[in-house]
């Protein structure tokens, strides 16, 4: 199993258990209370496992055009463009963020579970083109050389501000600066996964001590602000509660140990903000052979009317007939019953029964966030 | 006592699955254990039996679920169900903050389990596990 360079200091503070073959901090005093620090204050994640794999070279832009679904010419140096990639049939392979670093460089940030089988699927294509033409293109795995902390909540920015002593007021999402702290180089970027502001910080630690350095300088500057470091746990219910998909649970390729339907494409996953049909990339045949001949199953948000979780697999039944299944689901600090993502017939609205653990349950579905916006997430009215 | 950072409680029962269980005439009270709290994390939902139901040795009594899984409270004998916390329903919290407050169902039982651990031999449980 791989290990974080803040191995040792998970482990003295929190529960561990193993993700994408890394030993991952689940929570520290509990998800609940990780939860809220997000939703109220600020919360620190240890994310390093995910993967930045970086493309180089001057035919990187067009290999990354041809490869993911978002048009990622257009954002200048350093931002970054949330893109799909595809499989031939117009399937989800993972869900990612390509920064334009500048100089013909892009870094993909993908899930930990995808990073194998992207580098080895990009690294064959690139060996095919090299038959045929003399491209130039790098491309290399840095994940497990990358450290990346997530800072998230609504006093995130105040708090980036005084440990960085940089401005990031104004940013857009995605957006990124460099900077020089204590000797290394940091690209900070105003993303996450919980709802919340954020922002995400990509560093290379010589050694693990450097890593720890930083982390324990954040946990110092934001005690006033009783930041809370969080694990994997909240991390799950607040992408959850914002409605957010993750791959291999809402988005998924056909695999080994697939059930209920084989695989889902963005038109079914609700992702078509992330579709650049102006130009050519693998899997927009499929993709528009489905607008034609209609998607069958959508993504829908549901509420349920008590606190039993449905989980991945769960049916979802309309008047009696089943009309789909859960991908997500979970009961959170803010909400008094569970909610879930799940895949319906296209169309399906208003009550649903869930069977959770061989009772139906009342399910309605809603529109995402789960919280409300006026309240909670990026985009509340009052801090 | 504490093993680490799990709370053992003097002068309880205990059964292999991280349930404590106590003895109060010809009824028992069954809950999770210090150690079972920490494990599963926050509890976020109980479905809890009704009284009269048939409680087996061995058998499922009730499921006690966290945010991350559904864990299960297997019954240490034969019985019925005499009463169920139904304050776990609204605050099933209370499970993480004290567990060996928080008794999630009494037992009317027909015959003493055997084989449960006194506190020193489920002390000495929590040890080899948490190494």
């Amino acid at each position: 199993m791989k290990e974080l360079p803040l191995n040792e200091w998970h482990i003295k503070y929190g529960k561990m258990e193993e993700y994408a073959g890394w030993r991952m901090p689940v929570w520290y005093d509990g998800i609940k209370q990780e939860h809220l620090a997000v939703r109220e204050r600020v919360g620190i994640f240890d994310v390093s496992h995910m993967g930045e794999i970086i493309f180089s070279g001057k035919d990187a832009l067009n290999f990354l055009q041809m490869i993911t679904t978002n048009d990622i010419s257009k954002p200048p140096p350093i931002s970054g463009t949330y893109t799909l990639v595809l499989n031939e049939r117009g399937s989800v392979r993972d869900e990612t963020l390509v920064y334009n670093l500048g100089k013909d460089r892009y870094m993909m940030v993908c899930d930990a579970v995808a990073v194998p089988k992207l580098v080895s699927y990009f690294l064959s294509l690139k060996k095919l083109l090299e038959q045929f033409s003399d491209i130039e293109l790098d491309i290399v795995d840095e994940t497990e050389a990358t450290c990346l902390f997530s800072i998230q909540g609504p006093l995130a920015q105040g708090l980036c501000k005084k440990i960085f002593s940089i401005d990031l007021t104004d940013m857009w999402w995605f957006q990124a600066k460099g900077i020089v702290h204590e000797g290394i180089d940091i690209l900070i970027s105003k993303s996450g996964y919980t709802g919340e502001n954020g922002f995400e910080i990509f560093f290379k630690p010589e050694d693990n001590d450097k890593a720890i350095e930083l982390w324990e300088l954040i946990m110092e500057k934001g005690k006033n602000d009783s930041i809370a470091p969080c694990g994997l746990g909240a991390r799950d219910t607040l992408r959850i509660e914002s409605g957010y998909t993750l791959y291999g649970h809402e988005t998924f390729e056909k695999q080994a140990l697939s059930t209920w339907v084989d695989e889902v494409t963005p038109l079914q996953a609700g992702l078509d903000f992330a579709l650049y049909m102006d130009k050519d990339f693998v899997g927009k045949e499929a993709l528009l052979k489905q607008q034609g001949e209609g998607i069958g199953k959508k993504l829908a948000h549901m509420v349920l009317s008590d606190k039993a979780i449905p989980r991945s697999g769960d049916a979802i039944f309309k008047d009696g007939k089943p009309v789909g299944f859960v991908t997500s689901g979970t009961k959170t600090p803010l909400l008094s019953n569970a909610i879930a993502m799940g895949y319906v017939d296209a169309g399906t609205k208003g009550d649903l029964d869930i069977e959770v653990r061989g009772k139906l349950r009342k399910a309605k579905i809603v529109n995402a966030p789960f919280y409300n916006p006026k309240r909670y997430g990026a985009y509340r009215e009052t801090i | 006592m504490m093993v680490g950072e799990y709370e053992i409680k003097e002068g309880l029962k205990y059964t292999k699955d991280h349930e404590w269980i106590e003895i109060i005439g010809d009824l028992i009270s069954i809950g999770v254990t210090d150690y079972a709290s920490k494990e599963m994390g926050d509890v976020a939902f109980i479905e809890l039996p009704s009284k009269g139901d048939t409680a087996s040795s061995g058998e499922l009594l009730c499921e006690i679920e966290s945010v991350k899984a559904v864990s299960e409270i297997i019954s240490p004998v034969d019985g019925s169900v005499e009463e169920s916390n139904e304050e776990l329903e609204d605050l099933p919290e209370l499970i993480n903050e004290s567990p060996y407050d928080s008794w999630i169902v009494k037992i009317k039982y027909k015959k003493l389990p055997e084989g449960l651990l006194s506190d020193q031999e489920y002390k000495e449980l929590i040890e080899s596990l948490d190494q």
